[in-house]
């Protein structure tokens, strides 16, 4: 049901109806020749693939694509939107029948299983032969994110570290001093807070966990842990570090009993829905769920950075971008709508609208300042510039998809019924190794 | 015969058609008969089996999709054996088919007999219980998932009347399959009591008077009367109902997504997560060809068995 959903299109032209149904067909290999037929001047028709989770969300996308077409008028952008799970699943049918896009959303976590497959063009030539783009302006963390073989092969517009989400509104209902705006909380700054928070009569608890390997990730990362070493080769979750962090996310839950019990394994919202339901004053997650918890909080929140556990505060950065896909005829103009629609203006058209937080440094200094929760957003900007804590970016290995099941099966059921995370850290490490060899 | 072997007959061919007169092809009925098979014939072999028979040879190769295929012969299958993710989930559809089949199989067969009357209102009682069979299983999927949250669902807050206190079902690898189970028989059995009335009212009425008058009456009326004639019914759900439980697959990804752990995985679900999450095409085939091994094995073992017990007379 779900999973068939037909693509938002959006304006329906003749021309962009036969185009687009022509790629639904996945016949890629005739749209050059109805593009030839159709195309009076000689202007360069684009398809750009994108992920769109609703109609205003589309509706923005053809905004900066229409500024771009403004900028470059021999440029004809055609946007196809797809809904988050459906565009993965469209992009490998697209890819495999030779039909992609022009340009191609990305995201970092899932770059490397592309890239790794040659379905990205490498831009270097491009940034070199283009005298007015600086790359630089982009955060280097995720700039490093999207690099593969020492080449950036995307330009990102969104990007994110975890930071922690208060609940004023429930730190002052409790009487509890607020977390420092700036400086990290020490892990056991963090324990005292939420015994604070965690109150059995009013139902209140200090903070919730997301269960799964991206999200403790972070928390290993502050210990001095890793999931795998540096050059994705060897496996670390046996290592002091790992055990200790998860060993203290275990004691959050089961010791302090300062964090809600995770009752719901399989819904992945269910920390973010705990949080805007009211009853927990802290969350940790990064700058994308802006946007839904602004709709559904009723209370005043805000955002501080991630605890800082015995190698200080260390989350993950990720992100997303486009790129040039390797099918695309005309990589050339390509670049001009990528460079285009990643420019400071459009970021800034996308942040103003409230649904990302821009990869550039120069779009967070031009920004327009709203009275919109959270007031100390800036924070996010300063984690990612390295002024807050020791942010990284979380790169992959090609078997990251993998990786991640095998800790949603060994480790995710210990969070709601407790155990040895000596021993689930032993078995999972096994198994990671072994996903790690096969390459 | 041709019209060349009867040369005294040269006007056979504008007097129409006889029975020693051979048609061209075109005109013959075979050929029509061909022309209008070929719609189906065509969409069956292009979007059939050109794909079971492409998902035959994926399983011998290794594919992202993307790449070129490699050839790697058995590899594929010689990996199931030491996947312990493979071995659990075979053992889960395993575990998943018998409590679905035994229940819904005998729940429908209880619930047919029920409703197999003339009573006023029967009809609506039919189709409340065989409502939950043409819901969407999605749908439904999202409805069960309160229905089993700890806190406040309904199937605790049932138990907590008898003063039980319930498990987190969905979180609880202990009892996350019951309850996909229990689902999948409430969902399933609708459909098999369909097809029980129906068996039970082509029994005619004359037997049930010979065995009257014979002296039989209620349990043994059943055993000896009812089962027997109902036996090919009985069958042909056995049957069915085996082969799609062995595909249970959307309640699992919905209610559970294959866990706690792998207390769920099924295998139609494991092959989904190793081709579109892992982007194994060739083992997700291999793991497909298994699949439909180990349902082969059981459909012609029930075949081979039905002679002793079922009976069509």
């Amino acid at each position: 049901m779900k999973r068939n959903a037909p693509a938002l299109r959006a304006g329906l032209s003749r021309r962009s109806f036969l185009k687009g149904s022509t790629a639904l067909m996945g016949a890629g290999a005739l749209a050059p020749l109805l593009g030839a037929s159709a195309a009076q001047a000689q202007q360069a028709s684009l398809r750009w693939s994108t992920i769109a989770f609703g109609p205003e969300a589309l509706a923005l996308w053809q905004q900066i694509a229409t500024r771009a077409e403004g900028l470059h008028p021999d440029i004809k952008a055609q946007v196809e939107g797809t809904p988050f799970n459906d565009y993965w699943t469209k992009l490998q049918t697209q890819l495999a029948s030779g039909g992609s896009a022009d340009l191609l959303q990305m995201q970092s976590l899932r770059f490397p299983q592309y890239a790794s497959r040659g379905v990205l063009k490498p831009l270097g030539s491009y940034i070199s032969a283009d005298s007015g783009f600086d790359v630089n302006d982009f955060y280097p963390t995720i700039r490093q994110a999207f690099e593969y073989d020492g080449q950036l092969q995307i330009l990102p517009f969104d990007i994110g570290a975890y930071v922690t989400y208060i609940n004023v509104d429930l730190f002052k209902e409790l009487g509890v001093p607020l977390p420092d705006p700036e400086k990290p909380m020490s892990w056991d700054q963090l324990v005292d807070t939420a015994k604070a928070l965690t109150n059995p009569d009013k139902g209140t608890y200090g903070l919730v966990l997301s269960p799964d390997l991206d999200s403790s990730t972070p928390w290993l990362w502050s210990n001095g842990g890793l999931v795998y070493s540096d050059d994705m080769k060897t496996a670390k979750l046996d290592s002091p570090e790992t055990v200790g962090a998860v060993q203290f996310l275990f004691d959050l839950l089961f010791k302090h009993k300062v964090a809600l019990p995770v009752t719901d394994l399989s819904n992945a919202n269910f920390a973010p829905e705990a949080f805007v339901g009211g009853k927990v004053g802290m969350y940790f997650d990064g700058p994308w769920r802006f946007v839904s918890i602004r709709q559904n909080a009723k209370f005043n929140w805000d955002v501080v950075p991630f605890p800082a556990g015995q190698a200080g505060s260390v989350p993950w950065v990720a992100g997303s971008g486009w790129g040039i896909s390797s099918q695309s005829s005309n990589p050339d103009k390509a670049w001009e709508l990528l460079a285009e629609l990643t420019s400071t203006d459009s970021l800034k058209i996308l942040y103003d609208a409230g649904r990302v937080f821009p990869a550039r440094k120069s779009t967070f200094a031009k920004r327009t300042q709203t009275g919109d929760a959270p007031q100390n957003a800036g924070v996010v900007a300063k984690v990612l510039n390295g002024e807050i804590g020791a942010a990284r970016p979380l790169i992959t290995p090609a078997a990251y998809s993998e990786i991640v099941q095998a800790a949603r099966q060994t480790l995710t059921p210990l969070f709601a019924e407790s155990g040895d995370a000596a021993a689930a850290l032993g078995d999972l490490q096994g198994q990671v190794q072994s996903l790690l060899d096969r390459g | 015969m041709t019209s060349d072997a009867t040369p005294r007959l040269p006007d056979t061919r504008t007097s129409g058609p006889s029975p020693r007169y051979r048609q061209p092809f075109y005109r013959s009925n075979g050929f029509s008969a061909a022309l209008f098979l070929l719609p189906a014939t065509s969409g069956f072999l292009l979007f059939v089996c050109l794909p079971v028979l492409a998902a035959f040879a994926i399983a011998f190769f290794q594919w992202d999709l993307v790449g070129t295929p490699q050839f790697i012969g058995l590899r594929n299958f010689a990996a199931l054996l030491k996947d312990r993710v493979f071995l659990a989930a075979l053992w889960n559809t395993a575990y998943y088919t018998v409590g679905v089949v035994t229940l819904s199989v005998s729940l429908g067969l209880l619930a047919a007999i029920l409703v197999n009357r003339a009573i006023r209102g029967i009809g609506i009682a039919r189709v409340l219980l065989a409502m939950p069979y043409v819901t969407v299983t999605v749908a439904m999927a999202i409805v069960w998932r309160w229905i089993y949250q700890p806190e406040i669902g309904l199937m605790n807050a049932l138990l907590g009347v008898f003063g039980i206190p319930g498990p987190n079902w969905l979180s609880s690898r202990v009892w996350a399959m019951p309850a996909l189970i229990l689902m999948g028989v409430w969902k399933s059995f609708g459909y098999n009591m369909i097809l029980f009335i129906a068996g039970l009212q082509a029994v005619p009425a004359s037997v049930y008077e010979a065995a009257a008058i014979d002296g039989a009456t209620g349990y043994k009326r059943f055993v000896h009367v009812t089962l027997p004639l109902l036996s090919p019914v009985l069958f042909f759900i056995t049957v069915i109902s085996i082969i799609s439980s062995f595909e249970v697959f959307d309640s699992a990804l919905v209610m559970t997504g294959g866990g706690p752990g792998t207390a769920t995985t099924t295998l139609v679900l494991y092959i989904y997560e190793a081709g579109f999450e892992s982007f194994h095409f060739g083992y997700a085939s291999a793991i497909a060809l298994s699949l439909f091994a180990v349902v082969l094995v059981v459909t012609l073992a029930q075949l081979a068995v039905q002679r002793r017990w079922v009976s069509y007379d």
